[in-house]
């Protein structure tokens, strides 16, 4: 069995624990990260894209809506690449109690976030798809932001300073020996192999399975597991993110996500922490809600539902739902209980990682006797793409692939616009939706952590477009055949993702999706002989 | 953007027919296609505008995908609007804007006609052409006729049929091939049908293939209004140029929102309206032989325009004459297209289909409704191409119609 030694283990590979991972090879800490899947695979690729101003909170939740307009902003000036401004938007419409608006007013301005009411008239010629019948409207600095970029873009950060990941490694024990960790041991999710960690500090950041993984060190922790469903439309409806003015409720958030706008979310509390399969009834009242917002919502094309699991934590005893709070807890086991080198983040949410991240580490540094201070809010997580380069991609790429591919690549730009100036049949789109080259996704295979076409389509969004993977996903394989993790059986690659895309479009499949479906289903199942959809 | 444009967005499955039908993907890489360049980029360009692909300028508008998409998606449309938006971004070479302006260029040929087409053939004028404003010293100038059909068409006497015929001729009949216009008034003169002409706008089609949609849009409602006077007055409009009544029927509404409904019913091609005149029992059916075997090329404008093949029923009324289908499908001309340097290549590449087809058939004549597509078959076969108007009036029996 092979055994690796590092200070920290940090376990879960979401935005908490990426963040983490940044801070303490920021600060020097030597560190690995341990996830069972692949990066961002659980509740950080399964939200609204949102980067929060904090106004959605503000009145009920004055703490965490602080904290949001402070993370936003420091992700703004970090992250560039992966936030798009798009600035927000509250509207309130006939049948919303007036008296909220005011509340809200004086919370958002008590919080520090600025809400300039906006010209009704105006906005809804911006945006003609908005309800004519809006009241009010307000800007608020909301923000959509591309969650697997930033989590790959904190571990490209942290590799840079030393640290290392392992994806697709499940935690299947944690050791420990008068009253401390002493490591973990891991099982390798794609051909069973075990491996162990010896290590001083293991950091528990495993968002809904948080659990789980304390259970394996005797403690309980109390991680309430909240599903929520959204929805994603074929193209931007709006340019601006939609927020209902009225107490956060089920349905109330349009956001402009790239190419596509999501809608969501939905708020049951589940037992299973992987639990994301998105319902139709959800979707259904999902819409229904949506409506009193954009009228014709009924007439666009849905591409796709999914779920995601919020693990929201509440000390004490709690059921769940909207009226737990999204604030985060650090809890130091060895104050708690008795459990030396092992803390659990719990809670929180996708705006605010940076800071529980900066907060957990702020503990495990004064415990492993670090001085170094947190340097994640003033470090960028990588150097801007040049415009000469853009000039440059623009070129071989297009304005749109050029754009995309930049924001998407980051660091890593200047070395596929520069494979396809060496070799132009390397910028054949092989992702037409998303605008994905051969290059880009010869750089994804190349990466060392791209096992699965699901890795690929996280890592350049290949298949997530409209036709979801129907043109792409065989397109891909062909072109990687050559990489030995894709050398295997091409029928059980392409059904494991054709699956999974399938899962997410089959509680949407009415109208132009349920074409886009069955012409899906006649080019895998007759041309290629595969199976049924499952 | 409007809910109509966004839910034809929504309509396209990405099932890639109209690429597998594009004359251009077809020939060369370095047009993108029409789904990328349509419903694919226009996803994006909800986002940023800008985001234009360049090669959105190899489209030849030929409207190809609009007829094959199974979903009804206007994907030509979305691509037009899509190059209106780069052109007003990034401006058009001075070449696309002379070559846009086929009616001022028609204008400034009058003063000297014959003098414009001996230039046209002078090898080192062209040549300075190609290099000073990329215009293809390779290809086939159009000739200028020596009087406008406006100044030659003299009404004739005919008795009253009650029906008020208006001919919209369209830029090329008007200063390049006036006979197409005679013929016309010749072959609804054998029908006692005395027809109607009037100076109008170019169509605008040479200016929306070159996305200088501002210009066009100003002309669409100048036209527009016009026409809807003749219409009002109880008039039938005819067209003999495909791409004009395309534009004027169709382009209108789906580019500048106009309303074109009134054209619908009223506004008809030439052999379309004899059509009609065949059903009622009152075309003149009286033709004189003609032993000839000439081969036909539908123009894709026509295609576009969903009318079929309109001249087919009525050619097959002229005892002796044999027309055999080209079916070579795009002669890759596309208006201005060809006459761009860079895009020579491909036009001709896309036409040898056509080519190839005069060939295998062995036919010494042409016929074609579209006068740039006739220009192409000339230029790609050396055979004499006529409109098949020109073939009707030959029949109808006055005057050499087909003598070039």
């Amino acid at each position: 069995m092979e055994t690796d030694k590092a200070q920290v283990v940090v376990i879960g590979g979401g935005a908490t624990g990426t963040g983490i991972l940044r801070d303490l090879a920021l600060r020097g800490i030597p560190a690995i990260l341990v996830e069972q899947g692949d990066l961002a695979h659980g509740t950080s690729s399964r939200f609204h894209g949102l980067l929060h101003s904090g106004a959605r909170y503000a009145v009920k939740d004055k703490e965490a809506a602080r904290e949001c307009i402070e993370e936003n902003m420091i992700l703004r000036r970090i992250a560039p690449n992966c936030v798009e401004l798009t600035g927000g938007l509250f509207v309130q419409l006939p049948e919303d109690d007036p008296q909220y608006a005011d509340q809200w007013i004086t919370a958002c301005t008590e919080a520090g976030i600025s809400c300039a009411e906006a010209d009704v008239q105006e906005l809804i010629k911006k945006n003609p798809v908005l309800s004519p019948n809006v009241t009010r409207a307000f800007k608020v600095p909301d923000c959509a932001v591309d969650g697997f970029r930033i989590l790959w873009g904190n571990v490209n950060s942290a590799r840079r300073y030393g640290a290392r990941v392992l994806t697709y490694h499940r935690v299947s024990a944690i050791h420990q020996s008068n009253g401390r960790v002493t490591g973990v041991e891991l099982i390798n999710q794609l051909n069973g192999q075990k491996r162990s960690i010896e290590c001083e500090m293991v950091i528990n950041a495993a968002g809904p399975w948080g659990g789980e993984v304390a259970a394996m060190a005797g403690l309980e922790v109390n991680v309430i597991k909240d599903k929520g469903t959204l929805v994603a439309y074929n193209h931007r409806l709006m340019n601006m993110v939609v927020n209902r003015l009225r107490p956060p409720g089920d349905g109330d958030i349009f956001v402009p996500h790239g190419t596509i706008t999501i809608l969501g979310t939905t708020s049951t509390t589940v037992d299973d922490p992987g639990c994301t399969k998105p319902g139709h009834d959800e979707v259904l009242a999902l819409i229904k809600i949506g409506q009193e917002m954009v009228p014709e919502l009924e007439s666009y094309r849905l591409i796709r539902a999914f779920a995601g699991v919020r693990p929201l934590y509440q000390a004490g005893n709690a059921t769940g739902g909207r009226s737990v709070t999204r604030n985060f807890a650090l809890l130091d086991h060895q104050q708690r209980d008795g459990l030396a080198g092992m803390v659990s983040i719990v809670g929180g949410k996708f705006t605010t990682f940076r800071l529980m991240a900066e907060k957990t580490v702020d503990l495990v540094a004064s415990k492993l006797g670090v001085n170094a201070p947190c340097r994640t809010a003033r470090e960028p997580l990588m150097t801007p793409v040049s415009e000469e380069l853009l000039e440059r991609g623009k070129k071989v790429f297009g304005v749109p692939g050029a754009r995309k591919a930049a924001e998407r690549l980051g660091d890593s730009f200047a070395q596929v616009v520069e494979q396809v100036e060496k070799n132009p049949d390397k910028g054949r789109i092989l992702c037409e939706c998303e605008v994905v080259s051969l290059a880009e996704i010869e750089h994804a295979a190349h990466s060392g952590d791209s096992f699965t076409l699901g890795d690929i389509r996280r890592k350049t969004r290949m298949g997530m477009g409209t036709c979801q993977g129907t043109f792409c996903s065989y397109r891909t394989l062909g072109a990687l055949s050559g990489y030995p993790q894709f050398a295997g059986n091409h029928w059980e690659y392409l059904t494991k993702f054709l699956q999974k895309r399938w899962k997410g479009m089959r509680p949407v499949l009415w109208g132009q999706q349920l074409r886009e479906a069955q012409l899906s289903t006649g080019i895998y199942c007759t041309l290629f002989a595969m199976e049924r959809m499952r | 953007m409007s809910s109509d444009h966004r839910l034809a967005l929504d309509n396209c499955i990405k099932c890639s027919i109209c690429v597998s039908h594009c004359p251009v993907a077809r020939v060369t890489d370095k047009f993108a296609g029409p789904k990328q360049n349509g419903p694919d980029l226009e996803r994006f360009r909800l986002e940023e505008p800008a985001a234009v692909h360049p090669s959105i300028g190899y489209c030849t508008n030929c409207k190809g995908c609009d007829v094959v998409c199974p979903s009804g998606v206007a994907v030509s449309a979305m691509n037009c609007r899509a190059r209106g938006e780069y052109v007003s971004m990034h401006g058009a070479p001075l070449r696309d804007k002379i070559l846009a302006r086929v009616d001022r260029m028609g204008k400034a040929a009058r003063l000297a006609p014959s003098l414009v087409n001996r230039l046209a053939g002078l090898r080192p004028l062209r040549l300075l052409a190609e290099k000073m404003l990329g215009i293809s010293a390779a290809m086939t100038m159009p000739r200028y006729a020596q009087k406008t059909f406006l100044e030659l068409y003299k009404p004739q006497n005919v008795g009253d049929t009650g029906r008020k015929v208006l001919y919209y001729p369209g830029c090329y009949v008007n200063y390049n091939a006036p006979e197409v216009g005679l013929a016309l008034a010749e072959v609804l003169a054998h029908n006692n049908i005395r027809v109607e002409v009037e100076q109008f706008d170019c169509c605008g089609l040479p200016l929306i293939a070159n996305g200088l949609l501002d210009t066009a849009r100003d002309q669409a409602k100048k036209n527009l209004a016009k026409l809807q006077g003749y219409i009002n007055r109880g008039y039938d409009i005819v067209t003999t140029c495909p791409s004009c009544h395309l534009t004027l029927r169709q382009e209108y509404r789906e580019l500048f929102q106009l309303n074109t409904d009134p054209l619908h019913e009223k506004m008809l091609d030439v052999f379309e309206y004899l059509s009609v005149l065949l059903q009622q029992g009152k075309l003149v059916t009286r033709f004189e032989e003609l032993p000839l075997q000439v081969g036909y090329h539908q123009p894709c404008h026509l295609k576009a325009a969903g009318c079929g093949v309109p001249s087919r029923e009525i050619l097959q009324l002229i005892p002796g004459l044999r027309v055999a289908d080209l079916d070579a499908g795009c002669c890759g001309l596309a208006g201005t297209y060809g006459f761009k340097k860079e895009k020579y290549a491909i036009s001709q590449a896309i036409g040898s289909n056509v080519f190839n087809a005069v060939k295998e058939l062995g036919v010494r004549q042409v016929i074609s409704e579209c006068g740039m597509c006739q220009l192409q078959i000339h230029h790609l076969t050396g055979v004499a191409v006529y409109h098949p108007l020109q073939v009707l009036a030959q029949a109808c029996g006055h005057g050499k119609w087909l003598a070039k």
